[in-house]
């Protein structure tokens, strides 16, 4: 027997009651949940772990939406904001519409689906570890600082309005600043020179590159009902680490020796 | 990277005697050095030590374990012309960065010549006309409670109070990442503050899973680079505490090098076997106190509302920083001073940056009085406290609890090298070589620092009897009870102390 989703009204709602309430449900055994008229109540999904649970979000989520998530999948009917998939182990999220800045920080796994575009530092400090790999789709266009630190995972910058400035970011070296394991995808964009941070570099794309991001780009186009073959026939570029140390030459261990002239 | 410690001139500024008379040539000297510092030679059937004179840092493992007493570390100084600039220390920092070009990393706490104001500072004693306490005969309240003070009846069956944290001494074992020190130490550290029931903090390195049965006493952290951070890490410990600082590099962060991420420290911080596991000063996200205040409120919600502590290092404007972040709804401030210590950090940045603890204490804990919300958050305070009268001292300035971090390095055997960033600590302490690392026994770690726990709570309670206090609540922040001694007044004022004679 089909089992009939839970309807939330949170209008007026405190968002500690609200999450609550999610919880309360989730306890009752509620697998899936739809909240009406959400206006900004944070951390919603914060902490979740039923990996069978689809938590449906009308309106406009507050900050840290899915904070350290493993498993749900959440499905925004409206724009973002910040911080959403912070810490994320596990699990999706999709947002139809736009997301705020600092998306996707230290995400270890599941996928972020942003429809259009997203603010400054998403990615920064993405990770992976053994079979949890982040994947990361913005549909329009990234602000600066993109990919910060980053040490793991996929993110793709899908540049669907096929945008020609601003895609990535446009300040001078902050582009995937630091990365040392993962990798971003831009589409249909010719990344400037000055654009990407130390320890970057630019490439095209391999084979195998582009069936991991044609998978998440179907995926990705799955949430949103979009044809995903006029998006990836055009062309991309990959930037990855130069190395796996990125600031290896940095530093020297001060032992107690006179050094001579050595 | 450039060193050469073959070329002639480069020389280690101590150095193992050997005492000839007393050396059986058994050899264990060199297999205890992890400098590679003696090499043995053998000369009619007998093993002879020797010295290279490049590599020995006073860490005085030979010395100690030799079983016929034969080595005395001697130093070796680079006799220079007598002067105020170009002393030892500047001339071998110069050479050493114009062979390398790079950034000197040392560990330990800061050893500069700046004021350790612990010292200028005087307890009181009771005197005819108010009796002492014998803490042999009278019971001593110590009990400590960590956290957020309600401020009514009405508040606190309110809906989400975070639970007070209850310790039997003020006293917690500060921050050491497992990856900066090994699980051994951490394991004895774990095991010690269940027994004697305070907190141990896991520092940024995530949580192994031969700790769960401690995370009762635990507070874990959660720093800018995240490591080993789950929805079930969220969980399982007493408390949790938000890195934005530490005492030894304030403004700059954590870099773990990829050598050093072995197996069971890239399952622990959940990153890639080899890979450098960095975590910078700025968390990306947050450039606010209403940022700041969103982490907070997202670990208490992940959480359940567990008490949420955030550490910052001791720096100038810290005072208005911390009453930003108890505004921003943490339940303690840990402050970290100057003399904080470090598995790495640069050696200028740990030298020249920040200001001593005994002034950031006192400054944050007048603050937050002034502003009528000092019992919205405890204070913790640490970084170079090395007895018990420094805890006390730190109680009387404002302290909920003090932490220790280096006293218990040495109390497992640690003699101050300061080289802790090698990975090769010769008292298995900050290493994780799985050879090395064997030399650190937990049950006599635990016994060590039991004992060092059990040492300083004698003395703190005969601190507080010889004042005339048998509960903690009454000497702390009460700054009545100390005197400063060769101060200005405006040290003087900054401490909220009297002078000696007052």
């Amino acid at each position: 027997m089909e089992r009939l989703s839970t309807v939330l009204d949170a209008k007026g709602v405190d968002y500690r009651q609200l999450n609550d309430m999610v919880r309360a449900c989730l306890a009752q055994g509620e697998r899936h949940i739809v909240l009406r008229h959400v206006r900004g109540q944070r951390y919603l999904g914060a902490g979740l772990t039923a990996g069978d649970l689809l938590l449906e979000v009308e309106g406009v989520p507050g900050e840290d939406l899915a904070f350290c998530m493993g498993g749900p999948t959440i499905i925004v009917h409206g724009h973002g904001q910040n911080a959403i998939a912070n810490t994320m182990d596990s699990g999706t999220v999709a947002v139809h519409g736009m997301g705020g800045d600092a998306l996707a920080y230290g995400m270890r796994g599941g996928r972020l689906f942003i429809r259009d575009s997203v603010g400054y530092r998403v990615g920064i400090h993405m990770k992976e570890y053994r079979e949890l790999k982040p994947g990361v789709v913005v549909g329009g266009t990234a602000g600066d600082f993109l990919g910060e630190y980053m040490a793991g995972g996929t993110m793709v910058i899908l540049n669907r309005y096929n945008e020609q400035e601003s895609v990535c970011g446009q300040a001078d070296k902050t582009l995937a600043t630091g990365i040392h394991a993962g990798e971003i995808y831009i589409f249909n964009y010719d990344v400037p020179g000055f654009l990407p941070g130390i320890g970057a570099r630019l490439l095209p794309p391999d084979k195998a590159d582009t069936e991991r991001v044609r998978s998440l780009v179907e995926e990705y186009c799955h949430y949103f009902g979009f044809d995903p073959t006029p998006l990836l026939t055009r062309e991309m570029v990959k930037i990855i680490p130069a190395g796996s140390r990125p600031f290896h030459k940095f530093y020297c261990s001060a032992y107690p020796v006179h050094a001579g002239l050595s | 990277m450039n060193l050469r410690p073959e070329q002639p001139g480069w020389r280690s500024l101590y150095r193992p005697a050997f005492d000839r008379s007393l050396c059986t040539g058994c050899g264990a000297c060199a297999r205890q050095c992890t400098f590679n510092e003696i090499r043995l030679e053998s000369r009619q059937e007998k093993k002879i030590p020797h010295a290279s004179g490049k590599a020995c840092g006073a860490c005085h493992r030979c010395e100690v374990l030799c079983p016929r007493g034969a080595i005395c570390i001697e130093e070796r100084p680079l006799v220079l012309r007598p002067h105020a600039v170009w002393n030892q220390a500047a001339v071998t920092r110069v050479h050493l960065q114009a062979a390398t070009g790079a950034v000197p990393l040392t560990g330990f706490g800061a050893g500069a010549n700046i004021p350790t104001y612990w010292d200028r500072l005087l307890f009181n004693a009771c005197q005819v006309t108010n009796p002492a306490i014998d803490p042999q005969r009278e019971p001593m309240e110590t009990t400590t409670y960590l956290g957020r003070k309600p401020e009514s009846l009405k508040e606190a069956k309110g809906l989400k109070i975070s639970q007070l944290l209850k310790l039997n001494l003020p006293l917690v074992f500060a921050p050491m990442s497992y990856g900066s020190i090994n699980l051994r130490l951490q394991k004895a550290l774990a095991i010690t503050a269940r027994e004697k029931g305070i907190l141990w903090y896991s520092g940024e390195g995530g949580f192994h899973e031969e700790l769960s049965e401690y995370s009762d006493w635990a507070v874990l952290q959660v720093a800018s680079g995240r490591f080993g951070i789950n929805p079930a890490y969220l969980t399982k410990a007493r408390a949790y505490q938000i890195k934005i600082g530490q005492g030894a590099k304030p403004g700059i962060g954590g870099h773990l090098p990829g050598e050093k991420v072995l197996e069971g420290i890239s399952r622990t911080r959940m990153i890639p076997l080899g890979s450098d596991a960095i975590s910078p000063a700025p968390q990306h996200d947050i450039y606010s106190i209403e940022d700041l205040r969103l982490l907070i409120y997202a670990v208490k919600e992940a959480s359940g509302y567990k008490p949420v502590c955030v550490k910052i290092a001791a720096v100038h404007n810290v005072a208005a920083i911390a009453t930003g972040i108890v505004h921003a709804g943490a339940d303690m401030v840990y402050l970290d001073g100057y003399r904080a210590g470090t598995g790495a950090a640069p050696a200028i940045v740990r030298d020249n940056v920040g200001i001593p603890l005994e002034l950031a204490l006192a400054a944050v804990d007048q603050r937050l009085r002034e502003e009528g919300i000092r019992h919205k958050a405890s204070l913790v305070a640490g970084g170079g406290i090395s007895n018990s009268a420094d805890v006390m001292k730190a109680v009387a300035l404002g302290a909920d609890a003090v932490a220790v971090g280096t006293a218990l390095l040495v109390s497992c055997g640690c003699h101050g090298c300061q080289r802790c960033q090698t990975g090769k600590c010769p008292w298995g302490l900050t290493t994780n070589d799985p050879v090395i690392s064997k030399r650190l026994e937990v049950d006599w770690a635990v016994e060590r620092l039991s004992n060092l726990v059990e040492g300083w709570r004698h003395e703190m309670k005969e601190i507080m009897g010889l004042n005339g206090i048998y509960d903690i609540g009454a000497f702390r922040g009460n700054r009545l009870l100390l005197r400063g001694v060769g101060l200005s007044s405006k040290e003087l004022e900054i401490l909220g102390v009297r002078h000696a004679g007052e």
